[in-house]
């Protein structure tokens, strides 16, 4: 039996981690992580497949959180997909240009744009959902 | 691609498209668990930001600040939304007063409440 893949999801806000849990927790195994130094070490410490990253998180944001991703071998290769609120034009350029791997925006209106950009990003995954 | 849902309340009730979306992703429970946190953190939150503004902490008010914004655009409370992030961008253009927006806040949140009271009396928790 396949091992079902591990996201990480960083977000403070616990209303958006309660929405992101229900929608992934039927097919992967989600961790959650309030803070960027809280993220940082869970995922150093067990990398998962595939992280999710808020970009305005308090304290150390997720730029803050990818730069020191990027800079770890550990998770140096890391799927990284930001989540924003900050959906203005140029926004998405702007991440993809600081080394973020894809972008979703916020509130999660359509589910099938996390789903199909997780599954496009998980390593050895061919894009499509089951 | 996801839309700016939160906005489009009319102001006294939740947006019903937010509301329906939220109950297709994870039925009425995920949803009356959305409704009751946002219930209960919107005056915690605003308490919250008003301490640390009294303290002179204004990255703490910011950060509760946008925490409500989020909250507000999950469950379609649109006018919260969009005077949170008026409050944001504000804050950042330099504007030292903070006060007032959190009494707008608080004015709209006690329209809202009848409408969320209904709402959650008919979701499981």
């Amino acid at each position: 039996m396949t091992r079902r893949p591990r996201i990480a999801m960083i977000e403070d806000n616990e209303d958006n981690r309660l929405l992101g849990r229900a929608l992934l927790e039927d097919r992967y195994d989600v961790i959650e992580f309030a803070t960027g130094p809280d993220g940082l070490s869970g995922i150093l410490a067990e990398p998962p497949d595939l992280v999710l990253l808020d970009i305005s998180l308090p304290g150390m944001d997720g730029r803050e959180v990818l730069d020191h991703l990027r800079a770890d071998p550990r998770s140096a290769t890391l799927p990284v997909v930001a989540l924003t609120a900050h959906a203005m034009a140029g926004d998405r350029e702007h991440l993809l240009k600081l080394g973020f791997d894809a972008y979703v925006s916020k509130p999660i209106v359509d589910e099938q744009d996390l789903l199909k950009t997780i599954e496009r990003l998980l390593p050895g995954r061919e894009g499509g959902l089951a | 691609m996801a839309s700016s849902s939160g906005d489009r309340s009319g102001g006294a009730g939740l947006d019903a498209a937010a509301l329906d979306n939220l109950r297709r992703q994870g039925g009425d429970e995920l949803l009356g668990q959305l409704l009751a946190s946002f219930h209960a953190r919107t005056p915690e939150r605003l308490a919250g930001a008003r301490r640390a503004l009294a303290a002179d902490d204004r990255d703490e008010a910011l950060r509760l600040i946008h925490s409500l914004k989020s909250s507000a655009a999950l469950v379609g409370a649109g006018a919260i939304r969009s005077l949170a992030r008026q409050a944001e961008e504000q804050a950042r253009a330099g504007t030292p007063e903070l006060g007032s927006a959190l009494d707008r806040i608080e004015r709209e949140f006690a329209q809202l409440l009848p409408d969320l009271t209904r709402r959650l009396e008919g979701t499981p928790r």
